[in-house]
């Protein structure tokens, strides 16, 4: 039958580390799979909550407090914001349950718990980047022209992605211990929503506040990528927010320190969770 | 691969706090812990190539030891050194996901256990063709039956490459022709001197397979060795604790009447008592009452273990044990007991049941079992004079029999089946006879102290009963007793003949639930057997509804 392979080599540091991704793969490939299994509509109905969001929004503070005559292009301006807060809270909320919903998966398998938090983390990535092209969609719709500077949404979108890593890490450790973690974050997620200004304009803040927005990382990112897609002058950056272009540093310190502090938190808490859950 | 001092304790919460709100609201309260040490100071070493079994009761740390030598639990102290690529099964299909394909699942599960991309592809076939699935690649799992699912599970867990194994009970799955497919693997892994390290407590086939093995109680090590004497000290302390526990078992009869009618494959949980705890007990003692009866099976007449004494007792832990997974740890054992078991000649597949899941033996084995234990509670411990078993089968319970030489002596066997006939007389010790579809029976009157016939009335057409229950009066020597099994289902035609046979008050249905079948009635085998027989006892023989009756022939 020739059921085993032959000799198997010794595992080095580099073939965990690319069996760990090979998992995150299969794992983050799973997820998508089943939420698009019905190709055409889950695509759909992923979309579904962020447009009834987006429309509801809109109705409210674009035409009622007349949002929409203060802000150029406020349907995109409001469709960046959420685009990017449905990628940060969906990823951190669903790390926070799979840490959970795998235990059992992790008391039956070396499955390091980190390949978890990067296979949940890497499929809202993916969600993300397909609701990008429904953005995208948009964008054109509304006439704007895309620009090669518009490039630098990469790094942007990298950033995003290493804060919401290090956030998930330190919820998600948090989950693990404490079960009602998840209404905390829920009330969390909810409080960064209103105090991130996704649907109003950062001008309207005070000074301090508006410092605060944008040296929250998701905030800096955020008004960032309304600036290069809007390319409007009225947007308020972290140069304008926070007295120059100096100050980008707070921002991405932050990220680092959280994805750094997140990680060291995680490992620490980590051997628990098999055992624990 | 080495384990060094391992030793673990777990911590578990007197009360668990798991939720934030309740350490802020009582930042002072401490939460209270008890400890429990799993493992105290294991160590032992594995050499390449070997075959090296861990064994111990439930509770002894053996999960835990396999769950740090995976990698999975971190001990407190100590520590494991490998070297090689290590493979742990510690769950067949860890991953599984049902709504996906089983195509998808087997990337995902083998991606899981260590498989490369490239790997994957190479042995993709492989698996599927193992697992017999490649018409079912594209179903979801969902709709794959659970043996389907087991299949698959196992085709991918060894084709993961691997330098050791870790193993945790999963030795052979699926019917008979794939736990052959099974057992080649095993071998094939030892000729290509891969090391193996089981986990389990399943004593055959440490035995068998295994060269080194340790014996884990109370989470230290008891014993380690020779597989063989591992196992003894094992059986040893394990007969010291049984011989305990039956001082306080009290009245063994109303045990043995609770095990009657329960029988061993009633559904766990059905045990009708009123508590949960009552229910353990009660399990407990039944447990406790057929591993006396087996343990008294297994020793022969100088009172030494016979050679398949680790069988048996791990056959009656699985039976005993009666977790979820109970089921799949029968079908294993069961396995071993048909590859392994000496004395007990097993017969071929064609006269077994054709039907059924595989674990359909081990009911046989454990029905023989029990039902050579009713024969011996009625006749006695030595029949005086001949006794004749109208129906023999496979010869599930002249086999248990022949385990008692002067049974076997003067033990007689019919059925109408020549295949059985010639399969049991040229393997197996018996005095089997073909006899006719109709009586008489090729034997003289009055020839037989007692007749036995278990499951050949339960077949029959109730009108002819009378017929039957009348020739085994011919056989039988005046006041001599019969052990029959009937009520039980039998084949309706169609409507109209239920309609007759309940009208005359022989048969019914009693919730129509199968309307092709009907049972025979109380009523109907007390009618027929007015005159002829005397009924000393009867007792219910499965949750079918049949019933076991002693009947002692008029003079």
């Amino acid at each position: 039958m020739g059921a085993f392979a032959g000799t198997v080599p010794r595992p080095t540091g580099r073939s965990a580390l690319a069996q760990q991704a090979r998992m995150v793969k299969v794992l983050a490939g799973a997820t998508l799979k089943l939420r698009y299994a019905d190709a055409t509509l889950g695509y759909f109905w992923t979309l579904a909550e962020p447009l009834g969001l987006f429309a509801m929004l809109y109705v409210v503070f674009g035409q009622a407090f007349r949002l929409d005559a203060t802000v150029p292009n406020y349907a995109i301006f409001l469709l960046i914001g959420i685009a990017l807060f449905q990628f940060f809270s969906e990823a951190t909320t669903r790390t926070m349950g799979e840490i959970v919903a795998q235990g059992q998966l992790m008391r039956k398998l070396p499955l390091p718990p980190l390949v978890i938090v990067v296979a949940v983390s890497v499929s809202s990535l993916i969600d993300f980047a397909l609701h990008a092209v429904a953005l995208a969609v948009f964008i054109a719709i509304s006439g704007i022209a895309p620009h090669l500077d518009w490039l630098a949404l990469i790094p942007l979108v990298l950033e995003l992605y290493v804060f919401v890593l290090g956030v998930s890490m330190i919820v998600a450790a948090l989950h693990a211990q404490f079960r009602d973690m998840r209404s905390i974050w829920d009330l969390g997620t909810r409080m960064f929503f209103y105090g991130s200004a996704i649907f109003f304009p950062v001008s309207l803040l005070p000074g301090w506040a508006q410092a605060v927005v944008l040296g929250n990382p998701f905030g800096q990112v955020m008004q960032d990528a309304r600036a290069l897609i809007l390319d409007s002058q009225d947007t308020v950056t972290v140069p304008e927010a926070m007295g120059g272009p100096l100050a980008y540093a707070v921002p991405l310190v932050l990220t680092a320190l959280l994805f750094v502090f997140g990680y060291v938190f995680f490992r620490r808490r980590q051997p628990w969770f098999a055992e624990g859950l | 691969m080495r384990a060094i001092g391992l030793s673990k304790t777990f911590r578990l919460p007197r009360e668990k706090r798991t939720t934030l709100r309740e350490h802020v609201l009582h930042p002072l309260q401490r939460t209270e812990y008890e400890t429990q040490q799993a493992l105290k100071d294991v160590s032992f070493e594995v050499r390449g190539g070997e075959f090296f079994g861990v064994i111990g009761r439930n509770g002894s740390g053996k999960s835990t030891l396999l769950k740090i030598l995976a990698g999975i639990y971190r001990p407190d102290s100590g520590r494991v050194e490998v070297n090689g690529k290590l493979s742990p099964f510690i769950e067949l299909g860890a991953g599984f996901n049902p709504e996906l394909t089983g195509r998808d699942n087997l990337r995902i599960n083998a991606t899981l256990l260590g498989l490369s991309a490239s790997e994957l592809e190479e042995r993709f076939d492989a698996i599927v063709e193992f697992a017999e699935l490649e018409r079912f690649m594209d179903r979801k799992l969902k709709n794959y039956s659970s043996g389907m699912q087991v299949r698959l599970a196992y085709s991918i867990a060894i084709q993961v490459p691997f330098d050791i194994l870790l193993v945790d009970e999963v030795l052979a799955v699926g019917d008979q022709s794939f736990q052959q497919k099974c057992a080649e693997t095993f071998e094939a892994m030892r000729t290509s001197g891969k090391t193996v390290v089981l986990v389990t407590h399943d004593l055959a086939s440490v035995n068998l397979l295994c060269d080194q093995s340790v014996l884990l109680h109370e989470g230290a090590i008891e014993a380690a060795g020779r597989p063989a004497d591992v196992v003894e000290t094992y059986l040893k302390r394990e007969q010291l604790r049984a011989g305990v526990s039956d001082d306080k078992m009290g009245d063994l009869a109303s045990v043995s009447k609770a095990l009657m009618t329960q029988r061993l494959r009633s559904s766990p949980g059905s045990l009708a008592t009123e508590s949960a705890e009552g229910a353990s007990l009660a399990r407990e003692q039944i447990g406790s009452m057929v591993r006396e009866q087996i343990e008294e099976i297994i020793h022969d007449q100088e009172g030494q273990l016979r050679s398949s004494a680790a069988k048996v007792l791990e056959l009656l832990d699985r039976v005993r044990a009666r977790e979820r997974d109970v089921s799949r740890a029968a079908t294993v054992t069961h396995f071993l007991v048909r590859r392994h078991y000496e004395d007990l000649p097993v017969p071929p597949e064609s006269l077994r049941m054709r039907s059924g899941t595989g674990t359909e033996e081990l009911d046989y084995l454990t029905e023989g079992l029990l039902a050579a234990e009713d024969v011996r509670a009625v006749f006695g411990e030595q029949p005086s004079s001949p006794i004749l078993e109208w129906g023999v089968g496979a010869g599930w319970s002249m086999r248990w029999l022949s385990c008692y030489p002067d049974w076997l002596a003067n033990y007689h066997g019919c059925d109408p089946d020549p295949e059985a006939v010639a399969w049991l007389s040229s393997n197996a010790p018996f005095r089997v006879v073909l006899c006719p579809e109709d009586p008489p029976l090729p034997y003289p009157p009055a020839m037989f102290g007692g007749v036995v016939a278990l499951n050949m009335l339960t077949r029959l057409d109730p009108r002819e009963h009378g017929r039957w229950f009348a020739e085994l009066g011919r056989l039988l020597q005046p006041g001599g007793l019969a052990y029959v099994v009937t009520n039980g289902p039998f084949a309706v035609k169609d409507d109209g003949m239920r309609e007759a046979l309940q009208a005359q008050g022989w048969a019914y249905d009693p919730d129509g639930s199968r309307p092709a079948r009907a049972y025979v009635t109380q009523e109907h085998t007390r009618r027929v057997l007015d005159g002829l027989f005397a009924v000393e006892d009867y007792q219910p023989w499965t949750p079918m509804g049949k019933t076991a009756y002693a009947i002692r022939r008029l003079g």
